[in-house]
């Protein structure tokens, strides 16, 4: 009766520590960013840091990197979305986009005074100095839009 | 059982074995050689490659068939045609100079991909030919081969080069868009729609893959199996340009490639209608409605059926919440 009894303790406990392992395990998605109002502008790789970017943008900051304008109009928003790339799967030979890493905002208001915002997302990457605002505020404004027919 | 019970029964085994010996005779005298074609211009590749090639993939995909005897009886002869017919169609090597030094690469990368993917040769076509099965081996030399074959390098940017109008933005519409010959019609709106993925590939092109709604709703809830109809998914392609940053961007623009979902339309195609247009005048590719069946479906259907057929869907590897959290 006893040792039934150590039995069913040890079997409670057990399923119990998998059913705890269930909830904590973050479920896993495919995820299509949804940049709300602005629109697709331009992607880059970077290889060495195994990275590609997506940069959105309204209306006025397309503007802007069109006519290679280094200031950000007024009220110009542009968001450089960067995720980790990764061999794909399906296909040897080509790359596609992974983990989303993180999200850098450039805003400007009504006076031209810009604002920079970067979101962590994953923390994956190796990046052993922050870069400074001003850099990535000018490397952001150096994407130009991709060109179409 | 008596002897006359036992000769009876013997009768009846040797009438049955005539009859199909009869049935088996009569089906050859319907039975046809594979069609002749000519060789106007065999694969020039290392002769190790050419080797694995000859040995596991010119009796369906060249004119040059070296069939064993049991190939050539009907009724497996038919099956052996119809395959053949099908592969040949898809890929020749014995039409090889058809193919510029692009469609060379984007060949062998196929073809690389469906030996290590296990897709081919057929495991059907190894159970009666089990010689030509392809080897870690034979896969390293193939991959070698097609490795040098892409080893340029990226174009570097011209900072100057005026970019796009801006107008190109807004996503107009116009019904002077082309029409590709199986109904898919090209359309600007994709520019507006949400980026499903970003990819690079071999042949030095970077490409945004772009989704309308109902694709969006459909990767993000899983529902590939099958895609529901009307999901459209666009990839465009531009050369790429390295710039001073190390960044790859977007160069001049290759072609815009469309995947429509429409499983009446397009049921010889697992329900997707292909299309591409390329350049700058965006001239449509294929001139039947059925060009998709040789040259886009084959791989679409044995590498990417876990994806409902696409190639660029994203990965699943990110965490739920996401999906809430920037929206």
């Amino acid at each position: 009766m006893k040792q039934l009894f150590f039995l069913f303790i040890i079997s409670a406990s057990l399923f119990t520590a998998c059913n705890n392992t269930q909830e904590k395990a973050p479920q896993l998605k495919r995820i299509v960013f949804d940049p709300g109002h602005l629109q697709f502008i331009a992607s880059a790789v970077n290889r060495q840091h195994q990275t590609v970017s997506a940069l959105y943008g309204n209306n006025k900051a397309y503007q802007s990197l069109n006519q290679q304008d280094s200031l950000l109009g007024a009220e110009g928003e542009l968001k450089l979305v960067t995720w980790r790339f990764h061999e794909n799967p399906q296909y040897y030979g080509g790359t596609i986009n992974g983990e989303l890493l993180y999200i850098e905002t450039v805003r400007s208001d009504k006076k031209n005074g810009l604002s920079y915002f970067k979101k962590e997302i994953a923390h994956l990457t190796s990046d052993s100095q922050p870069l400074k605002q001003r850099d990535r505020i000018a490397y952001i404004m150096g994407y130009r839009p991709v060109s179409f027919p | 059982m008596g002897p006359s019970k036992k000769n009876k029964t013997f009768k009846r085994a040797l009438l049955v074995f005539g009859s199909l010996i009869l049935l088996f005779s009569i089906l050859q005298c319907f039975n046809q050689p594979i069609k002749a074609w000519p060789v106007t211009g065999t694969i020039n590749a290392p002769k190790e490659v050419l080797a694995i090639l000859k040995r596991s993939c010119f009796n369906c995909h060249s004119n040059e068939q070296n069939l064993k005897w049991y190939d050539q009886l009907a009724p497996i002869s038919w099956a052996v045609e119809k395959d053949v017919n099908r592969a040949r169609d898809v890929l020749n090597f014995s039409e090889w100079n058809n193919l510029s030094a692009d469609g060379h690469l984007g060949k062998m990368y196929a073809i690389l991909n469906m030996m290590q993917a296990g897709k081919m040769p057929l495991p059907s076509y190894l159970t009666l030919h089990p010689s030509a099965k392809i080897t870690k081996a034979d896969i390293d030399i193939v991959k070698n081969y097609t490795l040098s074959l892409s080893g340029n390098a990226p174009e570097v940017a011209d900072t100057k080069k005026p970019m796009a109008d801006p107008l190109q933005m807004t996503g107009k519409i116009s019904d002077s868009f082309p029409m590709s010959p199986n109904g898919v019609k090209y359309t600007d709106e994709f520019k507006k729609w949400k980026v499903v993925s970003m990819s690079t590939l071999f042949d030095h092109s970077i490409r945004v893959i772009f989704g309308n709604d109902i694709a969006v709703n459909a990767i993000e809830t899983e529902n590939l199996h099958p895609w529901p109809d009307g999901s459209i998914i666009v990839k465009a392609v531009w050369e790429q340009q390295e710039n001073a940053h190390g960044d790859i961007r977007a160069g001049k623009f290759v072609n815009a490639q469309f995947m429509e979902k429409n499983s009446q339309q397009f049921k010889d195609t697992e329900g997707w209608g292909f299309a591409k247009f390329s350049g700058d005048k965006l001239v449509p590719t294929g001139k039947t409605a059925g060009f998709a069946k040789q040259s886009c479906i084959s791989c679409h259907r044995q590498l990417a059926e876990s994806t409902g057929y696409l190639f660029s869907v994203p990965l699943k590897i990110n965490p739920e919440y996401l999906i809430l959290k920037n929206k």
